[in-house]
């Protein structure tokens, strides 16, 4: 089943990946510990608020710095690539997925959702090779699905712009 | 038995019919397409789900799910490539058993492998869920504390590869699920002046962005060529199937026990148990040597392929017994019940019995469904297979937009999915697990909740914690789990030293 995050690959990445997440998380965690002691402590003086993601910050700082000792301890690894595969190509089609969502996020009051999701689907679709025909009537039938059921179906206000 | 009546009387309501149907045909395509996973197909069913009474709701992620884990096996079989990470296990028995022309019976195998691991997990739930209830309702703040930081404890240690970077994905989700109003002071925690993050970050844009865009990120930055599919010749599937069950039925008995047992451990879903299923045979096999090789073998088919689907139904015990999900797919349903008002514990199984039934018959239903529906899927599975990624992936994208901004009709709740569905992502790219990172958004308010509860009434005396009979018992399991690795790590070393000198 499922479960797939469980199956991801948690071995075999280059030690510079274990570096950089290490110290990244131990930044964040200290970041954490640090902010929370602004927090306010319960009328008796005792923890409140700041102390749970007190405790979890601490043990970011914690696994953070382990995870940076075994990358530098473990420097000689053979692994993996992960960009191993991935074209320029690759990154701009990965761009224009976000691309999408974010100019959904900018253009859906003002356009509409029809208008907005429609064109970027097709403009998603045809970076991604789509022959254009295909992806117009793609684009098209996806918007008028959701239209559909979200909107007519399950009843979800979605934007209707200058349209509307 | 009125209970039953009345779950029964449920099940023949047209719309939960109609949903039930909608979600089969849903779980075997998504399913069956590569590198889309059924935790992905649960997170874009949600905000359809999100619209309705917790049975059909429920029923819907259920039969989705048993669908998509055997539809996970077609790629398997026809292309070498796993439909859902549940079938990864033994996808190199099932395409060479095709190369060889045996395609028809290997995936005869894991159909009703999957049927009869269904059923057997859902008889499991039956039984142990309400005997697990009893006990648990003993259990105060101090118990569901110790329950939850069991439930964390386990997702790490079981992590697959480094359990440094399981815990640092399972602090990650902690850390997330403190955003809002704070349960002791009502005081508002990194919300940076936002109202709208006063209600914390909402689990379900989380589950779309984490699970269903960064796929879509991994889909497009690696796209596969054109893929050969195999064909398959589907007469007398059925007589085939049912004789090599019949000689392997040690494999379907393991391969049940192995996927019930997994599946109830939170974090743990049927993946892990389909891999644990398929080494445990292997070992256990005269034929282990042929494991993966030549013509493949359909010994690990017959045994992964009914803990995959075991797991998937023992992982509602922990779910519903102590709010605490077996696998990322009950971590999913578990958000969309809490904000249906549901509260899994074990006084569910006092005060909404005809609810449980309901979920139990479902199960059984739902597995007896995929026989024929399954049956079709294959007949059909070289036509599922040519679906273009380029055309599915933007229409993936368009319902993760629209099924965040759904649930609450907000653009915050889109902003939430496209953040997490980056560091989804980048976690996983750089090795860290993100099943611990569910687990801790929807336990750590049950662990801070508990906690602080526990401490205020009694006026900060921890010493409950550890005295109460319970609460011991489910300490030492805690640090039972932790030093587990340990232990093993040890015998493995005695072992190899034992075996060099």
């Amino acid at each position: 089943m499922t479960v797939e995050p469980t199956s991801a690959p948690t071995t075999g990445v280059p030690w510079r990946h274990d570096l950089v997440g290490g110290l990244l998380a131990a930044a964040l965690g200290a970041a954490v510990v640090l902010h929370v002691r602004t927090f306010p402590e319960l009328p008796d003086g005792q923890p409140g608020p700041a102390l749970f993601p007190g405790i979890v910050g601490s043990l970011l700082v914690l696994f953070g710095l382990v995870l940076v000792v075994r990358g530098a301890l473990d420097r000689n690894r053979v692994s993996a690539d992960p960009d191993a595969g991935v074209t320029v190509q690759g990154r701009l089609r990965a761009l224009a997925v976000l691309g999408l969502v974010v100019g959904y996020l900018l253009l859906a009051e003002t356009l509409g959702f029809a208008l907005t999701m429609g064109v970027l689907l097709f403009l998603l679709m045809w970076l991604l090779g789509v022959r254009p025909l295909v992806a117009v009537l793609a684009a098209a039938a996806t918007t008028g699905f959701i239209l559909l059921v979200f909107g007519e179906l399950l009843l979800v206000p979605l934007p209707q712009g200058f349209l509307g | 038995m009125t209970d039953l009546a009345t779950a029964l009387g449920m099940l023949a309501d047209p719309t939960l019919i109609i949903v039930v149907l909608a979600s089969a045909v849903y779980g075997l395509f998504i399913g069956a397409i590569p590198g889309l996973s059924a935790t992905l197909a649960t997170a874009l069913l949600v905000p359809f789900v999100f619209f309705l009474d917790p049975l059909p709701a429920m029923a819907a992620v259920i039969t989705m799910s048993a669908m998509a884990i055997f539809a996970g096996d077609l790629p398997s079989a026809l292309v070498r490539m796993p439909g859902t990470p549940a079938s990864a296990a033994y996808t190199e028995d099932a395409y060479l058993q095709t190369r060889a022309g045996h395609g028809a019976r290997a995936l005869g195998v894991a159909l009703l492998g999957s049927v009869i691991g269904g059923i057997v997990g859902a008889v499991v739930l039956m039984v142990a869920a309400p005997l697990l209830a009893e006990f648990a309702l003993q259990f105060t703040s101090y118990e569901y504390f110790w329950v939850a930081v069991l439930g964390l404890t386990a997702s790490v240690v079981i992590s697959e590869g480094s359990q440094v970077k399981g815990a640092i994905s399972l602090l990650i989700g902690l850390l997330l699920a403190t955003v809002g109003i704070d349960i002791a002071l009502g005081y508002a925690r990194f919300t940076f002046g936002s109202t709208d993050l006063l209600q914390g970050i909402s689990f379900i844009p989380a589950m779309i962005g984490l699970f269903g865009l960064s796929e879509v990120l991994r889909g497009v930055l690696r796209p596969g060529g054109p893929v050969h599919v195999a064909r398959l010749r589907t007469q007398g599937m059925f007589r085939e199937t049912l004789h090599t069950l019949r000689r392997y039925w040690r494999g379907v008995v393991s391969g049940n026990a192995i996927g019930s047992v997994i599946g109830a451990l939170p974090g743990a879903g049927g993946d892990i148990a389909a891999w644990v299923s398929y080494a445990a045979t292997k070992n256990a096999s005269k034929e282990g040597h042929l494991f993966g090789k030549g013509e493949g073998h359909v010994e690990p088919i017959v045994s992964a392929g009914s803990a995959n689907n075991a797991a998937l139904a023992s992982a509602y015990v922990p779910t519903l017994v102590f709010g605490i999900p077996g696998d990322t797919i009950t971590a999913i349903l578990l958000g969309v019940l809490l904000v249906k008002g549901v509260q899994p514990g074990p006084e569910l199984f006092n005060t909404d019995a005809p609810l449980l039934y309901g979920i139990y018959l479902i199960f059984i239903l739902a597995n007896l469904l995929l026989i024929p529906l399954g049956y079709l899927a294959i007949k059909g599975s070289s036509w599922l297979l040519r679906v273009p990624t380029s055309v599915l992936m933007p229409v993936i994208v368009a319902f993760c937009v629209v099924g965040s901004f759904s649930i609450n009709n907000g653009y915050l709740e889109i902003v939430i999915m496209l953040v997490l569905g980056v560091l989804g992502y980048l976690l996983e790219r750089s090795g860290f697990p993100l099943a611990p990172v569910v687990l801790g958004l929807v336990l750590g308010p049950i662990v801070e909740k508990n906690f602080m509860q526990s401490v205020i009434k009694t006026n900060w005396d921890l010493s409950q914690f550890l005295t109460r009979p319970i609460s011991a018992v489910l300490v030492a399991l805690t640090v039972l789990v932790l030093v587990y690795p340990l232990l093993r790590g040890l015998v493995r070393r005695r072992s190899a030293v034992d075996a060099s000198g």
